[in-house]
């Protein structure tokens, strides 16, 4: 049915209003439907973590008779042929925190350096910035677990936070520069003629009035650092000191037969991102663009 | 740019998040880490572990601290009580169990870095063959001989000869002693479902279909009976690639296979060529197994805990599986109602007897120029003493590898299924396949192999041909 | 912009004692050290734990090593086995497939759920919350999850099409063809919504008249779009396509979590193929060989990106 026969049937107007209402609610219909896709795959996780292992694997889709809690329980505490996972949440939000804490107070710093100061090698600083951001990971694994083990920083929390500090450090540094290139210069005038050294100007006043930049970005970087595999599995080989991204590949190994185990390991290790998401997500909506657009 | 931030809720905002996390962290810091010491999990038997672990008893001063690494699975719940009999018993020696992978690709592949470095543990438990780098880390001097162990403690005597020869380095030495072994593939069935349809399993003393058309008529059946037929773990590959060899040995004669597997610890690779005719048989047959529909649908995409879940829900009338599926926690605790029978692949050439392939290669290694080596050497001498191995028996989810293990031990501990096809392994006989002790590279191309093969993307000759093509380049000492 | 105060201080009454003097000059040299200390655990931390392994990674690319004993010296051996592997142009064809439909599709998608977003359709509140959500999952999970979703048989993503009148679908994750498509899409589902956020915010910085005078002149949205707002980011565009681009190259969690490579290596992009050569295979010169190749790509790729696609950055 085109236009033409439309428009013949009741009128130009209406024939291109109707075509815009169909469009529109075609349109309308499939963000519905992204949403759904968007949320479903998700309800589906939560939703099997609490049923039994032959009711998931007989009945995927439907709802659990009872919320089967011992799941949880079990996953959490109990050792048996899989290793209990709540060291290994416990060491994830260890190494998150360290690392976050590194990360922001070194990026921050490096940030304002590059972005309030002139000084020879500033351009080529931050070129090799940004152009570490281009490299594989996997380029550095191989060396960097020799080099771990040589400073004897394999198994070690603060090791592989200040590991991944550095690795997360280009994509922090280039948003933040790009903020603190905006910083209003009248307050940082205002501190210097006061005569306070520079860095106590920082720590006084920049910082503070940075918080929202600098908490986006911890944000942002929480989930890949949350949930960063290659490295931890290779450097941390001590089962008390893994993360529960380490962990969950254990559930889904050949041993791996008690489905409802898998879900509730799962969605252990999705909780803490997606409450995190769901509290703070208009300050990573901040934290994202402000490094797109410099 | 601007920005209507708000400094206040910004603030706070900020507080909560680096503050909390940081602080949740410091505070689980100083905590006592939730350590291995003291296993967690109480008896040993399949019972789900509810009771509260044994008091861990407090560290001598003067003892030897030893580490203990192993993968997870039924292994880590063998040695757990192993390790607390051990400390309970010994002023001076103190066993650490540490679990440094969960999974066994990632356990297989990373260990070695482990014993190379400055973490590694005193003894492991590690794979010889299966895809492993034992024969690696034998070569680069990291595991220390043993062979005044096997001499002393009769080891010598006590597994059997083909496992022995694998076992031996090409420098003559001892680097490992077998723990437990498996063996595959046997083909589970509900007895139920088929007594049910009037179809007829092969029964001892010769489990297999005498033709392979036999086989496949067996499979129609099944089908039109609406079951779907041999359910298997085709997305992991190797399920697909160790039932192949189960059918390879159905056509190449012994001295083929004992070349190829020999060749594997001495060199890594054989001297007869894939390319042989009676290897290439061996691929077809498998290619057939797919063409005449013997495989469940969406092999290629279930993994192998989907593939035991297909079979115990009863969709699936048959699993192709390894004898550790027949362990209490396995098969019998997914099924805990279907009565579950066995039997073997058919046999494909009139001269060539069906035999049992057996894995040997959990092994349990001391590692080089430790602190502690004659400390470790005599908490090996225990693990693999003739009592715990009985112990092991009496687990059923295990089988020891010693030939002298008490039977009734056995029995008491495992299920019938378990028993009845551990008999069968005398009677029967058994072999050790290639693709359990060649070298990783082209074993897992094998295993790619395995799946192309089935969905047409490769042809036995083909396959064969790069086979050996990396079997070369390991010849060539690349 | 230089620090005021590098010219000495000064004391009351113009007048200059010694211990003012040496002050002030111990000041000024403190204010020209004070960007490198501020620079300086910053570039501490990427020299010991990126740069230096970077380095060794090259270094390596020239040796043969097992990861156990000696590396032994063979010079470019390694990059002349990788011209000729054909595992290894299988590989790079699937990463660049990879690349393209995983970039394009988040990009485009993004696009079009920040466009319904800023033109305030019904729900965009609620829309703007739950497009993000997978972002915020980890890949593994991902990967797992759709793995249980799109095992064979009677899963629940088949049954769901099911009831479409799709009755004999394909083994999504054991047929070969289907593998690599496959993941893209959940690439895809996983990760639209970072560019959608991006974009989200540029076109809330195109000022309200602009868009008030097209909507007065009676264009549709579609119109307003693509005459109006596309133009008006397209730096920032460029920007989201090049970091997608880079991230795709460099794929390994999900892959892994999936597929492992498989079936039959349908799927195996460069990552999981380092990780194999590496760590399965025992060749460590080899795969830094890959690594090697791998960052070349991406970082001359990223040279060329900027300079012919010159994205404008809005320094202030």
């Amino acid at each position: 049915m085109t236009t033409n026969d439309l428009s013949r049937a009741i009128g130009p107007r209406s024939a291109r209003k109707a075509l815009g209402d169909i469009v529109r609610v075609g349109t309308y219909a499939a963000l519905i439907l992204w949403t759904l896709g968007q949320v479903l795959p998700l309800a589906f996780l939560f939703i099997n973590a609490f049923k039994t292992d032959a009711q998931i694997v007989l009945y995927p889709l439907s709802l659990p008779d009872s919320p089967h809690f011992e799941n949880f329980t079990r996953m959490l505490f109990e050792g048996s042929i899989y290793q209990p996972m709540a060291p290994y949440l416990v060491n994830s939000f260890i190494v998150t925190g360290l690392t976050l804490a590194f990360l922001t107070t070194v990026s921050a710093m490096a940030a304002f350096g590059l972005s309030r100061y002139s000084f020879p090698g500033r351009e080529l600083i931050y070129r090799l910035v940004l152009l570490t951001l281009a490299v594989p990971v996997h380029a550095a694994l191989i060396p960097v677990f020799v080099l771990m083990g040589t400073l004897g920083l394999r198994n070690n929390l603060i090791g592989i936070a200040l590991l991944y500090s550095a690795f997360w450090l280009p994509l922090t540094v280039v948003v933040l520069r790009a903020y603190f290139s905006s910083f209003p210069s009248e307050v940082i005038d205002a501190a210097r003629v006061d005569g306070a050294s520079e860095f106590r100007m920082f720590r006084q006043i920049v910082i503070p009035m940075s918080r929202g930049a600098i908490s986006s970005m911890a944000i942002v970087n929480f989930v890949g650092i949350w949930s960063e595999l290659l490295f931890a599995f290779i450097i941390l080989n001590k089962s008390t000191s893994q993360t529960i991204t380490v962990g969950l590949l254990g559930y889904t190994s050949q041993y791996a037969t008690d489905h409802a185990l898998v879900f509730a390991a799962m969605a252990a290790a999705t909780l803490p991102t997606l409450l995190f998401y769901l509290v703070f997500q208009r300050q990573i909506t901040r934290g994202m663009t402000m490094g797109a657009i410099r | 740019m601007t920005d209507s931030l708000n400094p206040q809720i910004s603030r706070r905002k900020f507080l909560y998040a680096t503050g909390a996390t940081a602080a949740a962290g410091l505070i689980a810091a100083c905590a006592p880490a939730a350590s291995s010491v003291a296993p967690s999990g109480g008896a040993p038997s399949a019972a789900p572990a509810s009771s509260p672990p044994p008091p861990s008893p407090s560290t001598p001063p003067s003892a030897v601290k030893l580490t203990f690494d192993s993968n997870t699975g039924p292994n880590a719940e063998r040695y757990k009580p192993a390790v607390d009999l051990w400390n309970a018993s010994q002023a001076n020696s103190f066993v650490t169990l540490n679990l440094p992978s969960p999974d066994d690709n990632a356990y297989k592949a990373n260990f070695p870095q482990i014993a190379a470095s400055s973490d590694k543990p005193d003894l492991a438990w590690y794979w010889v063959g299966g895809g492993g780098r034992h024969a690696s880390m034998a070569k680069n001097g990291l595991l220390e001989p043993l062979d005044d162990l096997y001499a002393s403690e009769g080891w010598d005597k006590a597994y059997p000869q083909q496992t022995l020869d694998l076992y031996r380095s090409p420098d003559g030495h001892y680097y490992a002693v077998p723990d437990t072994f498996v063996f595959h593939t046997p083909i589970y069935y509900d007895k139920a479902l088929f007594a049910k349809h009037g179809i007829e399993a092969p029964a001892m003393p010769t489990p297999w279909h005498k033709t392979v058309e036999e086989f496949y008529a067996m499979c129609d059946k099944i089908r039109a009976a609406g079951l779907d037929t041999l359910s298997i773990g085709g997305k992991d590959a190797w399920p697909l690639a160790i039932m192949k060899d189960d059918l390879t040995q159905r056509l190449v004669p012994s001295e083929v296979q004992v070349d190829y597997v020999a060749a594997a610890v001495a060199g890594g690779v054989p001297k007869y060529k894939f390319s042989d005719p009676r290897f290439i048989a061996g691929q077809q047959a498998f290619v057939d197994y797919g063409k005449k529909k013997v495989f469940a649908d969406g092999t290629l995409g279930r993994a192998f805990a989907d593939a035991q879940a297909y079979f115990a829900t009863g969709k699936a009338a048959m699993l192709s599986d390894g004898s550790w599926a027949a362990g209490s926690g396995s098969l019998p605790k997914l099924a805990p109602n279907m009565d579950i029978g066995w039997f073997m692949h058919p046999q494909l050439d009139p001269t060539i007897a069906p035999k049992i392939l057996t894995y040997a290669g959990n092994a349990l290694m001391v590692m080089a120029d430790g602190k502690n080596t004659e400390a470790a050497k005599e908490f090996l001498k225990f693990l693999v003493s003739k009592e715990q191995q009985d112990m092991v028996a009496s687990l059923g989810v295990l089988i020891p590898a010693r030939t002298d293990v008490d039977v009734e031990a056995f029995k008491k501990g495992n299920t019938p299924l378990m028993v009845d096809m551990f008999s069968a392994l005398n009677t029967v006989g058994t072999f050790g396949p290639w693709g359990d002790y060649g070298p990783a590279e082209p074993v897992q191309l094998d295993y790619t192999h395995s799946q192309k093969l089935l969905d047409g993307s490769i042809t036995p000759a083909a396959s064969a041909a790069e086979l050996d093509a990396a079997c070369d380049k390991i010849r060539a000492g690349e | 912009m230089t620090a005021k105060g590098l010219e000495p201080t000064r004391v009351r009454g113009g007048r200059w004692s010694p211990r003012t003097l040496t002050r002030s000059v111990v000041a000024s040299a403190r204010r020209s050290m004070v960007p490198y200390l501020f620079m300086a655990p910053a570039l501490a931390l990427m020299a010991v734990f990126v740069l230096y392994p970077l380095f060794r990674s090259i270094q390596l690319s020239l040796y043969s090593w097992d990861g156990l004993g000696e590396p032994v010296f063979i010079g470019v051996r390694n990059f002349q086995r990788l011209a000729v592997d054909p595992q290894f142009s299988l590989t790079l064809r699937h990463t660049i497939a990879f690349t393209v439909g995983a970039a394009l599709g988040t990009v485009v998608i993004g696009l079009v759920l920040a466009v319904a977003i800023a033109s305030r359709v019904r729900g965009w509140r609620v829309f703007k919350i739950t497009w993000f959500i997978p972002v915020m999952v980890s890949m593994t999970v991902t990967g797992v999850l759709w793995s249980q979703l799109l095992a064979s048989g009677d899963t629940p993503i088949n049954s769901i099409l099911g009831l479409f009148g799709v009755s004999d679908p394909p083994d999504w994750l054991g047929n070969a063809d289907t593998t690599l498509p496959v993941i893209i899409l959940v690439t895809i589902w996983q990760f639209s919504g970072f560019p959608m956020i991006i974009f989200l915010a540029a076109m809330e910085n195109i000022p309200r008249e602009l868009e008030e005078s097209a909507v007065i002149e009676g264009a549709s949205l579609w119109q307003r779009t693509r005459s109006l707002t596309i133009p008006l980011i397209k730096p920032v565009i460029a920007i989201v396509v090049l970091l997608q681009i880079i991230f795709s190259l460099k794929v390994f969690d999900i892959v892994w979590a999936m597929t492992q490579g498989g079936p039959g290596d349908s799927s195996l992009v460069l990552g999981v193929y380092l990780y194999r050569q590496g760590f399965m295979f025992e060749r460590f010169g080899y795969a830094s060989a890959i690594a090697v190749v791998m960052a070349a790509l991406i970082i001359v790729f990223t040279l060329g990106y900027l300079r012919f696609v010159r994205p404008a950055s809005y320094e202030y």
